[in-house]
């Protein structure tokens, strides 16, 4: 039992305070995105078109990837991940150069 | 009587494949779902979404409507079930990126003074109730959004809901508390500022 059984008794603060919350209505509109929904036109939300676009440039961006990979690969003359990603090799004569040029003891 | 041969026609129509028929049952239904599915989700494009998809489902599923319910209980059934759903999908996505800690935190309730009142009122006592509601496990904030915010009895929320009175009933209780704690100090703020004030 609350004050909506009974009209004309006062309303407690809280039920007040709950029954002010009440929305009458969504944005403006609202029947129209409805039937375009109905007719099978897509409503185009800001969510939805960043979700196209990325599904849209997911493949570029792979193929891009691919391509610099396997130029990289080619460049340095071995098929490594890092050849890959472009990195240097490291060898023996490579790991002493970087100990030297940091100034680490001999 | 006259309401209902007027609905059942209405709905006839739709069943057709009337658009302004169609446009018409939004129209007409669009508040009872904007206050449900708002009042469980609070404003945004998720409760738009939820609101449109609920009379997608609603035409969908005209073939199977007997009119054993009003087409108002029968719609506002559909939203307060995507709308729990939704609230499902949101806490699973929420638990993933929430720390232990903040299972601890409390309702956070900005400290009421009537020099904060004057401007932004409306808005913060909004906010904090909507910061309270989400605080209620789901089942309950779909009682205290039919019962209390829509103005359902007792027994149409419970046919709604599709449980015994009982459960809607004890549900309320417990969810009223717990409202009413948090809630409390805009309670006494309100009855300061507009003793006896209706909304």
């Amino acid at each position: 039992m609350n004050s909506f059984d009974h009209p004309n008794a006062p309303v407690p603060p809280l039920e007040r305070l709950l029954r002010a919350q009440r929305a009458d209505a969504f944005e403006p509109g609202f029947p129209d995105r409805v039937l375009a929904r109905l007719a099978g036109r897509p409503v185009i939300t800001l969510g939805k078109s960043m979700q196209r676009y990325f599904a849209w440039m997911t493949p570029a961006l792979i193929a891009a990837i691919l391509v610099l990979a396997f130029l990289n690969m080619r460049a340095a003359g071995r098929a490594s991940v890092g050849a890959a990603f472009g990195l240097p090799q490291v060898t023996l004569a490579t790991a002493y150069a970087l100990e030297a040029s940091m100034g680490a003891p001999q | 009587m006259e309401d209902r041969a007027a609905e059942r026609a209405l709905i006839d129509r739709a069943r057709a494949g009337d658009q302004q028929a169609c446009r018409l049952l939004v129209e007409q239904h669009e508040s009872v779902v904007a206050a449900t599915v708002i009042g469980m989700l609070g404003r945004g494009d998720e409760a738009d979404d939820v609101g449109q998809e609920t009379f997608i489902r609603f035409f969908n599923s005209l073939d199977r409507f007997r009119g054993e319910s009003s087409v108002k209980t029968y719609v506002q059934r559909i939203a307060i079930n995507l709308a729990l759903n939704a609230l499902k999908r949101r806490r699973r996505v929420a638990s993933r990126f929430r720390s232990f800690d903040d299972d601890e935190d409390p309702v956070v309730v900005a400290d009421p003074r009537a020099d904060a009142l004057a401007e932004h009122e409306t808005r913060e006592v909004s906010e904090a109730v909507h910061a309270a509601l989400d605080k209620l496990p789901p089942k309950h904030r779909a009682v205290i959004v039919l019962r209390m915010i829509d103005g359902r009895s007792t027994r149409e929320t419970a046919e709604i809901l599709r449980v015994p009175e009982g459960t809607v009933l004890s549900r309320l209780a417990r969810a009223m508390k717990q409202l009413e704690t948090h809630l409390q100090p805009y309670m006494r703020l309100r009855d300061a500022v507009s003793p006896g004030a209706e909304p």
